[in-house]
């Protein structure tokens, strides 16, 4: 513990100078904003100086306050706030145009916002006992986040995710969901941990081609889960035999399917572009939900379903783009209905959720160190906020913490290390952004008896 | 489309809020240095963080010169621009008076060849001045 000296009256003195320079920087922002007027000339400097004045004005009067207290004080969190804030709004820089950290909410990027974004998950689940209460939880998904760019192009990202773990189950319970209707019977908890991975990629298309895509796509994916067996890759084997069929049944004297066919076929031609990036995740998940079957009014064979679900995810991954590696921990909490539950069109399939990821960026070539990336998702239900913000490590002297973080970032419970030299980061150059969404409609259709089943669901979110 | 007064107006503007930002600063960190507060966490922080104002506001007075200097240059060639379309003006003025001359006297020449000489070959018309830089249209901003 260290102990900090005030004068207080130097340090009222020093806040009345803060007030002073505010003022003056407000005055320049003005001046120079004519001047760019005049000049028909671009530049950040008044919006600097405007943020940089507010600063000022703050921290000179957290400083005065303390100055009245006149205390030694070692750490205080409203003049560190006040503090970060000041170093912030002269640090911000203006964002590149890049795309920014990958979120359950897809990447901001600047230069080409997105609009909106669509999430299609196609899941299956499969619960096997092997003792009275215990058993084994298999589960696979696959999820295609489509967001709709500024420009109109899309960006795509596809991710497959397989978990393996254990569940004890207590109950009996089934649920059948058809858009926006869901019937259930039996009551049932379960508590589950499982070991996952996940890889993906993200694309860049023409609105035009997502068609295309999701054909390539799916192909492309059975093509995966056929290789799997063997262990020996399919050298494009569902994609060859695919086109040879539907080349084949192209001159067939089908003339009203004809155009159907063709269609089929130029899109079984079509190239996917490189992707901007791939990702793949090693983690562990795991929660626990109870529900039970209600019948609606006691009148109609249908049921609704009431319940509790709280799940967690802790993976470690590492995402590939042009140059460049980034090295990340993905926290994910959230509670909610039961999984997949919904009653009679209300959608409480989520309560609560919750996504912290803090990654760190290394240039390929190099080896050194770039940037950090913090992003916070958080999803009220009916809508979600995403926070992302970029420290720039050009700086040698942020070497040292980038070290420690990058350390810490492998291990899940080292989370407190991990924040503690990101903030010993913070201060140097910072881009951030903040983008909130609406959740529009979203429906699902599945099955799911005795914890097996499949689940397919879509859901829509627009940029509030 | 900025004037050629307007430009320098603009950089003489830049150049005075260049050097005051350098001043700008200069009074909270004299009385920091001047050890108001001592020791700590907050000291140190507050000294890191004057410092990094100090380099950011030396960067932003170093981007307002660079304005000024831009300024001055595009005045500089507003000034040329103008002197080219004027120079232009008087020789198109003075090539239609010659060419209206030497249409009359072809015309007597024509008509009586032996009691006027020819006018020889007619008069030719200036050359058009280069076209001005691209931020001279109107509507370019940058």
């Amino acid at each position: 513990m260290s102990y900090t000296g005030i004068e207080p009256e130097g340090v009222r003195v020093l806040a009345d100078q803060l007030a002073a320079s505010a003022d003056l920087a407000e005055g320049l922002a003005l001046d120079v904003d004519r001047a760019l007027f005049e000049s028909g000339l671009e530049s950040s400097t008044p919006s600097v100086l405007r943020g940089f004045a507010n600063g000022l004005v703050h921290t000179g009067t957290v400083l005065r306050n303390r100055a009245d207290l006149a205390h030694g004080f070692v750490l205080d969190f409203a003049l560190h706030d006040a503090l970060l804030g000041v170093a912030k709004s002269v640090a911000i820089a203006a964002p590149a145009c890049v795309v920014g950290p990958s979120t359950t909410l897809g990447s901001n990027s600047p230069c080409d916002p997105v609009e909106s974004i669509k999430v299609y998950s196609l899941a299956a689940g499969a619960y096997i006992p092997f003792t009275g209460v215990a058993g084994l939880k298999l589960d696979a998904s696959y999820v295609l986040r489509v967001e709709t760019l500024h420009s109109g192009r899309l960006r795509v990202t596809r991710i497959d995710e397989a978990d393996v773990g254990i569940a004890t189950s207590l109950g009996m319970t089934g649920e059948l969901n058809v858009g926006p209707l869901t019937t259930a019977s039996g009551a049932g908890a379960q508590a589950w941990l499982q070991v996952l991975m996940a890889q993906g990629a993200t694309y860049e298309i023409a609105q035009s081609e997502l068609d295309e895509f999701i054909a390539f796509d799916l192909l492309d994916h059975l093509e995966g889960r056929l290789a799997l067996p063997g262990g020996v890759a399919g050298f494009g084997f569902a994609k060859a035999v695919a086109k040879k069929f539907v080349g084949l049944v192209d001159h067939l004297p089908m003339w009203k399917l004809h155009n159907l066919v063709s269609d089929l076929r130029k899109r079984l031609n079509w190239n996917r572009p490189a992707p901007l990036s791939t990702f793949t995740e090693v983690g562990l998940t795991g929660g626990s939900n109870a529900s039970t079957a209600l019948p609606f009014l006691g009148q109609i064979p249908v049921k609704g379903k009431v319940g509790l679900s709280i799940s967690g995810r802790t993976v470690v991954g590492v995402e590939h783009r042009d140059d460049e590696t980034t090295y990340y921990l993905d926290l994910r909490a959230e509670i909610g209905t039961p999984i997949a539950a919904r009653i009679f069109g209300f959608d409480l399939s989520k309560l609560r959720g919750a996504q912290m990821k803090i990654g760190v960026v290394v240039d390929e070539k190099t080896g050194a160190y770039d940037r950090i990336e913090f992003t916070v998702v958080n999803d009220t239900g009916k809508t979600a906020d995403r926070h992302a913000a970029v420290v720039d490590l050009t700086d040698p002297a942020t070497h040292p913490a980038a070290d420690r973080l990058i350390a810490d970032i492998a291990d899940p419970t080292a989370i407190g290390d991990v924040l503690a030299a990101l903030e010993s980061l913070l201060g140097h150059r910072v881009t951030t952004d903040q983008t909130t969404f609406r959740k529009g409609q979203a429906s699902t259709y599945g099955v799911n008896v005795l914890g097996n089943g499949f689940r397919f669901h879509v859901e829509t979110l627009d940029v509030h | 489309m900025p004037t050629q007064s307007e430009f320098e107006s603009a950089a003489g503007a830049f150049d005075r809020s260049a050097a005051h930002i350098d001043e700008l600063f200069a009074g909270p960190r004299q009385l920091l240095n001047g050890g108001v507060v001592v020791g700590g966490l907050l000291a140190t922080e507050l000294h890191l963080l004057f410092d990094h104002v100090r380099r950011m506001l030396d960067r932003h007075a170093d981007g307002l010169r660079e304005l000024a200097e831009t300024c001055r240059g595009r005045a500089e060639e507003c000034a040329t621009y103008q002197w080219q379309l004027r120079a232009f003006d008087d020789a198109t003025e003075s090539y239609r008076s010659d060419l209206r001359r030497w249409t009359s006297i072809s015309e007597i020449h024509d008509q009586a060849p032996t009691l006027v000489p020819s006018p020889g070959p007619p008069p030719l018309p200036p050359a058009a001045p280069p076209a001005p830089p691209v931020w001279m249209s109107p509507g370019f901003t940058r």
